[in-house]
């Protein structure tokens, strides 16, 4: 008896060790989105309806509702329509985790974690100093000179832009905000609405970069670009290691599709008003 | 000055239909609702772009945003589907990895 649990013993520590190199060698992005609770689709076809001057968006009729029970509606139609498809897109099962344009909407009607803008703003704030675009790498010359080369042009359009004077870090240490900078943006972002705020920090958080973020937003840079500079050192790495598909593409594909929902988001919610005039009111149909 | 007439724009207008088409659960595209809405607001933003040259860049830059999304969402479900793992293995089965049989299943 003694003999078959040493058995059984050894045979769960073998596959612990086959686990443990295993779980190593996955990338954390992977075996995060591994387990999570499936449901089936339940609906046939999507479409969007408009009332009042809010955009819905329907599963076989029924609407579309937030966690917490609220309908779904978005001033939008583009997002609307967007929303409608990504849950056309799904295939047998819902896989909640990468609707990001859906989440953003939810997350922004909910608010689940009681944010003001102020809120987030602070948040963003106090991330800026940490900017992926202030590190320049002072230990291998070659990288540092692709950095230089690849975000110096994106740090100028920054100063340029917003009218102020940015250091960047020589070590670990977190460069100098000044105060001027911090107002100057604090006034920019508040004047996005929640939404859009709340996109944006995704995006920032994701990107882990405000200045990256801001000149998506600003049209001067595309998600694909944006990535491709907040990921430099791990491409120049690649270049040396070879690329591995589970985990540096897995990853860049997550970023990029979190950056262009964002994106798609702010977008979606900033325009509003300005086009809503120009566009005709037959064709206001589902 | 771009338009959206441009041909970057078209290629986008190209690459956004084909990805519409791989993730619709509608094989034909004519019945799409979100096919004809883009198509719509191509058109529209063709008409007008002569006056409204910024919206039209702005118009372009959602395209490819939303191709962007669509493109990358769908290459992370892949190579998540390809890759992920598939949970703990039996006792059985690592046994058979090593070449062992567990106790009550007899050599033959």
């Amino acid at each position: 008896m003694n003999e078959t649990t040493n058995y059984y013993g050894y045979m769960r520590q073998l596959d612990n060790a086959a686990r443990a190199s295993q779980s190593f060698l996955l990338h954390s992005s992977c075996a995060r989105s591994q387990n999570y609770a499936t449901r089936k689709r339940f609906y046939r076809g999507t479409g969007v309806v408009q009332s009042e001057n809010k955009w819905e968006v329907t599963l076989d009729h029924r609407k579309l509702k937030t966690p917490n029970g609220r309908v779904l509606a978005l001033t939008s139609e583009p997002l609307a329509r967007a929303i409608a498809a990504e849950w056309d897109a799904q295939s047998e099962t819902i896989a909640h985790p990468i609707m990001h344009l859906t989440a953003l909407c939810n997350t922004a009607l909910d608010n689940p974690g009681k944010l003001t803008k102020h809120d987030i703003v602070s948040y963003i704030l106090d991330y800026f100093p940490t900017d992926t675009l202030l590190f320049v790498s002072d230990e291998e010359q070659e990288l540092q000179a692709v950095q230089r080369e690849r975000w110096m042009p994106i740090l100028e359009w920054f100063q340029k832009r917003f009218n102020v004077t940015q250091d960047i870090s020589r070590d670990l240490q977190p460069p100098l905000v000044t105060t001027d900078t911090r107002a100057v943006l604090a006034r920019h972002f508040l004047s996005y609405d929640f939404p859009a705020l709340n996109a944006l920090c995704f995006g920032v958080e994701a990107l882990k970069s405000p200045i990256l973020m801001l000149a998506c937003v600003e049209r001067r840079l595309e998600p694909k670009e944006a990535v491709l500079l907040a990921r430099l050192e791990e491409e120049y790495q690649l270049v040396r290691w070879g690329r591995v598909p589970w985990a540096h593409e897995l990853n860049q594909a997550e970023l990029t599709a979190r950056v262009a929902a964002s994106l798609f988001v702010i977008h979606c919610s900033s325009e509003g008003h300005s086009s809503k005039t120009k566009s005709n009111p037959s064709e206001h149909t589902t | 000055m771009a338009s959206i007439s441009s041909k970057p724009a078209l290629t986008t207008l190209r690459q956004l239909l084909s990805e519409v088409r791989k993730q619709s659960s509608v094989n034909k595209l004519s019945g799409n609702q979100t096919v004809k809405y883009i198509l719509d607001q191509y058109r529209k933003y063709q008409t007008t772009d002569q006056q409204l040259c910024k919206a039209a860049e702005e118009m372009h830059f959602r395209a490819k945003t939303y191709f962007d999304y669509l493109h990358h969402s769908r290459r992370f479900k892949e190579l998540n589907t390809e890759f992920k793992g598939k949970g703990e293995r039996t006792i059985e089965e690592t046994a058979r990895m090593v070449g062992f049989k567990l106790p009550h299943d007899p050599k033959p």
